[in-house]
């Protein structure tokens, strides 16, 4: 006896829920073998509206075997419409083949009138919105914990805008062309996810794990990175060291000799996996290969592919995944030249770009970095804004010691009491300055 | 325009800075790095960036009063799109020195809060028009499109050479543009406004001196000497 069928009417009754049956438009022609079973329930729903209880049915049928069902609804259902295809492939085929021996013309006639009956199908997943309160209970978390949700960002001032990085279902790119600052900004971030609590896992495909972690040295203390890397004379350095050793921070690192040169999304997994991190930053998205990756893959599909699979990972884990990304020279347009203001800028894959959640680019004005949204799946972005001319966050960076400073707008300039207060005076006190 | 920024000690705006005296002066100032950037931006020359003293002759008590009027009153005087033309028959009387003061307080006024954004020019006549010509050169289109867009802009001895039509054409499409947009331009010159005429046109002239005109009537500050010493050297 198919044991999916035999557990289908055991879930039935032990649930004493028909909708199952209903949902899935499941028929006696997917249940050969217990449909005197089936037929008897189904009579009895269409009477009704009930499932029988199983004393009544065991007295209908004492010879049926009741068993424990643990396994899911969808995987029951997906292996009935299997065998029922299969059940008609082989009554079909049977069939053409008969008539295939007789006439030729007549047997493909035949065959091909029965494709339709031979489709697959297949159970896709949905949620019934009107009918879910899932919805209603993260709402009800996030009251609870507006900041359990989110992970901070590495500057605060992003954070009316996007929050935070969300634990789940987050794919966060930071764009840019090579050495504007991205990998300070995913060390910046890592510092700041750490001493909020949070454990991080970093893959750097790039950078040895000893540079990168003194980027974070230089976060936390604003010690200059550079000096730490030849080896000057730094006072304080070694009290941090002790202060972090007695510490319950983590800051996980596997770089690429971790990985002995490949990375797949798989190895991602495993990683958080092990070090049961809360956050993931991968520093440089390029470097990591699909799981089922082929060599005649294009770039733009493997990256896309990574994205997707990257995605689905933090969803099943909570955990935002958090990426750099190279933005893609475009002489034409004068990508060298100007702010990257669209989600159309990563080098190799706009598929990526599809399935990442959000998006900030990296860009050089004047002295400062600009980082601009330029996209955003959970709340508006900079290409929604009014003000094209004060596009995104501005901040003065030094690079060495890891300082970055809000160039503040002249509208939040203008809010600020203090600053405010000290503008004025400035538009007065300027004048005797030359 | 890139240029790399690195904090100073030494800023020019520190002595009258109100962030200074209530919070001191830091690297984590966003004050000097905004207005540095728009000093470098606007072409300013590197010599005129310290404080100038400028001490006028008898003769100019009433042009220095006007320019510090205008001075006090710089923001209004861009917002107003108000035009100088301070001309002068001798050279090294202060015009150039003048009208930089007159910018660079500009630029520290608006530099709050700005952005990065590009705010005024500096532009010396001769090299523009040279400039101009240059059409492989890539700066040319975008000097060219600023001057037409910037809220300020100093054009300096303007008439001092010879003027091809060409010439008058860049000037007058500048000029007018900024003229009919309501754009504040200062001029500086050492042709009087009947001679400037004869150099960039009737029309031209008209515009250029149709708001504040004023003559320094000083000799040059300029001295020469026989003698060699290192500058700063007492």
């Amino acid at each position: 006896m198919s044991v999916a069928e035999l557990q289908l009417i055991n879930k039935v009754l032990t649930d004493g829920d028909y909708s199952i049956i209903e949902e899935n438009s499941i028929t006696k022609e997917h249940l050969p073998q217990v449909s005197k079973e089936f037929t008897y329930i189904a009579d009895f729903y269409k009477q009704y509206k009930a499932v029988p209880d199983k004393l009544a049915f065991s007295e209908k049928f004492p010879e049926f075997e009741y068993i424990a069902v643990n396994q899911p609804t969808r995987s029951i259902i997906d292996e009935l419409r299997e065998q029922c295809l299969f059940r008609r492939a082989v009554s079909v085929i049977n069939e053409s083949s008969t008539i295939f021996e007789k006439n030729a013309n007549k047997g493909a006639e035949f065959l091909l009138s029965q494709l339709d009956y031979l489709q697959p199908t297949y159970n896709i997943p949905y949620t019934d919105i009107m009918h879910d309160t899932k919805r209603l209970q993260e709402w009800k978390e996030r009251q609870k914990n507006p900041e359990g949700s989110y992970i901070p960002l590495p500057l605060e001032e992003m954070a009316d805008m996007l929050y935070g990085y969300q634990r789940g279902e987050e794919l966060f790119l930071w764009l840019g062309k090579s050495g504007l600052g991205k990998s300070f900004t995913i060390c910046k971030s890592a510092e700041v996810a750490s001493a909020a609590g949070y454990k991080v896992g970093i893959i750097s495909p790039e950078m040895s794990t000893s540079s990168l972690s003194y980027r974070i040295d230089s976060s936390r203390t604003h010690f200059s990175n550079i000096s730490m890397q030849k080896g000057l004379l730094i006072p304080g350095y070694e009290k941090y060291f002790s202060d972090i050793l007695a510490s319950d921070e983590h800051i996980f690192v596997a770089d690429s000799n971790d990985f002995g040169g490949s990375i797949t999304v798989n190895q991602c997994r495993n990683f958080v996996k092990q070090t049961k991190a809360d956050i993931l930053f991968i520093d440089g998205l390029v470097y990591v290969k699909p799981d089922g990756y082929d060599h005649r893959m294009s770039m733009s599909d493997s990256m896309g592919e990574v994205g997707k699979q990257l995605l689905v990972f933090s969803s099943e884990a909570k955990i935002p995944i958090v990426a750099v990304v190279q933005a893609q020279r475009n002489k034409n347009r004068g990508i060298d030249e100007e702010d990257i203001t669209t989600s159309e800028n990563i080098f190799g894959s706009y598929q990526l770009a599809q399935a990442a959640t959000r998006m900030v680019s990296i860009n050089r004005s004047a002295s400062a970095l600009r980082y601009v949204v330029v996209k955003n799946r959970y709340g508006l972005d900079h290409n929604n804004s009014k003000d094209k001319e004060n596009l995104g966050f501005l901040y003065n960076v030094d690079l060495s010691t890891m300082h970055f400073t809000y160039i503040p707008k002249l509208d939040e300039v203008k809010q600020d009491e203090d600053m405010s207060e000290i503008a004025e005076e400035a538009k007065k006190e300027f004048k005797y300055a030359f | 325009m890139d240029y790399e920024y690195t904090y100073s000690e030494n800023c020019i705006l520190k002595d009258v800075c109100p962030r200074q005296k209530k919070i001191g002066c830091d690297s984590s100032c966003t004050i000097q790095p905004e207005f540095m950037y728009l000093y470098e931006t606007s072409n300013i020359p590197k010599d005129m960036l310290q404080k100038t003293v400028l001490y006028p002759a008898k003769r100019d008590n009433d042009a220095f009063c006007t320019l510090k009027d205008i001075q006090m009153d710089i923001d209004t005087f861009v917002s107003e799109g108000r035009m100088l033309y301070l001309w002068s028959s001798n050279s090294g009387c202060g015009k150039t020195a003048w009208a930089c003061k007159l910018m660079k307080t500009y630029l520290a006024v608006v530099c709050i809060g700005n952005g990065f954004k590009d705010r005024a020019r500096f532009v010396y006549v001769p090299s523009l028009l040279l400039l101009a010509k240059e059409f492989q050169n890539e700066s040319r289109e975008e000097t060219l499109d600023m001057l037409n867009k910037l809220d300020l802009v100093v054009i300096d001895d303007i008439g001092a050479v010879q003027n091809s039509n060409y010439d008058i054409t860049i000037l007058s499409n500048i000029i007018d543009t900024r003229y009919r947009n309501g754009l504040a331009t200062i001029f500086t010159s050492n042709l009087s406004p009947q001679n400037l005429e004869s150099v960039i046109g009737a029309r031209l002239k008209d515009r250029v001196c149709s708001d504040v005109v004023i003559e320094l009537k000083g000799s040059s500050h300029r001295r020469g000497t026989n003698v060699y010493k290192r500058r700063g050297a007492e």
